[in-house]
């Protein structure tokens, strides 16, 4: 384990682990049928598993609803559609 | 493309006429007896001719018809017979959806199915023919879901209620603004502001609607006027393991049911489907011995659990229970099943040897670069659910 080095800490000196990362989505009715990444669409095989999280609705609200992917070439992936901005983001869970 | 709505009005009242039928046509309450606080939560149209209203007190309903007969909400056998209406549904349309506010209601899309059954009332005709009788099944069919539940809601038992397009405005007009798709009391509101019906609602501007009750307001708004191209959408299969228990003896204390638990969750664990898997979910259902009563938990975890951890988790929210009767079958159903979710304790070339090694290199780095490349990884908040709150990378600045 790595010993407490008592530094003080610093929010600027913080980086926040495993954040979201834009991906293109194709969606039908609001669920994704293929998706896009490193340019390569990938076909959604089954959506696994789907979840909603809602969240700070006492500041900057978040509504997500996650969608555990499985592709077309056996890979699997989370994904999350932003339910306030629309926007799909690529993260895991 | 016409949308059916399948609606069986006072569901839970109908569920325990299953075994009763004799009662049919009485006024019929459903209460909760067994709690501190009896009340009516559902009444029959015979009980409410009588002036028994829900959230009524049961003694005062009582005096106000001595004749009511009290059924007790059995939450098990709803959940169960309305998997099986469903089931049957989807034998014959592969779209139906369960209404998300109301039990004993479903959306099936008609596409295909007029083709086969000829016309869109033979399709519905056998849709309603997929449900018991005795539950009193009615149906209407509209180009919106919206249009169709309130076309069911008119329909008389076994009947079905037709709206075309062309007619939808006109028959929504006149429907009352009960059946709005809002809390309970911004329609309570909407009947205090002299609004009793759909069409004096319309009536309204729609961003008045909207700065006044917000988003939901403005969707209701449009949804009152017959504008509702909303799909059905299936919900979403997922995998969920079922672990049944029937008690030796009838558990009558916390204690004996959470051995029980304890035994059930391990039993769980080890078969295949969930051998090396957490969940996310467990629902906890409980039938009581001799007449049908039945209640059910759900617990949804902060993050997917193993067995250990969800013994504990159904430990801590069995505290506050109240048992309300002898527990004769117990039965868990989890759900949400992920792949095992790893904890790593340590980094294994972290040892005290090492760290001497390292101290010294981020000190030369940082003689170097003015300040250290190395960071490590913090718990910031383990438990959120958003994933990006959990853990940060900070300097290692020895």
């Amino acid at each position: 384990m790595v010993p407490d080095t008592r530094t003080q800490a610093r929010p600027d000196r913080l980086r926040p682990l495993n954040e979201p990362l834009p991906i293109e989505v194709m969606a039908e009715h609001d669920r994704p049928v293929a998706i896009v990444i490193n340019r390569h669409t990938h076909r959604v095989e089954r959506i696994q598993d789907t979840w909603i999280i809602e969240d700070e609705w006492w500041r900057q609200p978040i509504r997500r609803q996650y969608f555990a992917l499985l592709l077309d070439d056996g890979a699997k992936r989370t994904i999350y559609h932003d339910l306030v901005t629309g926007a799909w983001r690529l993260q895991d869970y | 493309m016409p949308v059916v709505c399948l609606r069986i009005p006072w569901f839970a009242l109908r569920i325990a006429l299953l075994d009763q039928p004799q009662l049919d046509g009485r006024p019929l309450l459903l209460s909760n007896p067994q709690s501190g606080r009896a009340v009516v939560l559902d009444a029959t149209p015979e009980a409410l001719a009588k002036g028994i209203r829900p959230g009524m007190n049961l003694r005062e309903a009582s005096a106000l018809c001595p004749t009511a007969v009290i059924l007790v909400a059995d939450p098990v056998r709803e959940t169960t017979v309305a998997n099986q209406v469903r089931e049957r549904l989807e034998h014959l349309s592969p779209l139906v959806e369960p209404d998300a506010r109301e039990q004993g209601c479903w959306y099936i899309d008609l596409k295909g199915l007029e083709r086969h059954y000829g016309t869109s009332e033979n399709a519905t005709r056998r849709l309603i023919e997929c449900v018991d009788p005795t539950l009193r099944a009615r149906a209407g069919v509209a180009p919106g879901k919206f249009t169709a539940r309130v076309a069911a809601g008119v329909a008389t038992a076994g009947s079905i209620r037709v709206i075309a397009l062309e007619e939808a405005p006109a028959f929504l007009a006149e429907a009352s603004i009960s059946w709005l798709p809002l809390p309970p009391d911004v329609i309570r509101q909407l009947e205090r502001l002299g609004i009793p019906t759909l069409g004096a609602f319309t009536n309204l501007p729609a961003r008045k609607v909207a700065a006044r009750f917000g988003p939901a307001g403005r969707e209701a708004w449009t949804l009152a006027r017959g504008e509702d191209d909303r799909p059905v959408i299936p919900p979403p299969r997922t995998q969920s393991v079922r672990e049944e228990l029937a008690m030796p003896v009838p558990a009558v204390s916390r204690e004996m049911l959470i051995i029980g638990l304890r035994q059930m969750v391990s039993r769980a664990f080890a078969k295949p489907e969930l051998r090396g898997k957490h969940v996310r979910q467990v629902t906890l259902h409980a039938i009581l011995e001799g007449e049908r009563r039945s209640w059910e938990r759900t617990l949804t975890l902060k993050e997917p659990c193993g067995s250990n951890r969800v013994v504990n988790a159904l430990e801590l929210r069995l505290q506050a229970l109240e048992m309300t009767g002898p527990i004769e079958i117990v039965t868990l159903e989890f759900s949400g099943i992920v792949n095992e979710v790893a904890r790593q304790a340590a980094f294994p070339l972290m040892g005290p040897r090492a760290a001497a090694p390292l101290t010294a290199a981020i000190h030369h780095l940082k003689h170097r670069y003015g300040l250290s490349p190395i960071y490590h990884v913090v718990e910031v908040e383990p438990w959120s659910r958003i994933p990006e709150r959990r853990h940060a990378l900070i300097a290692y600045d020895p």
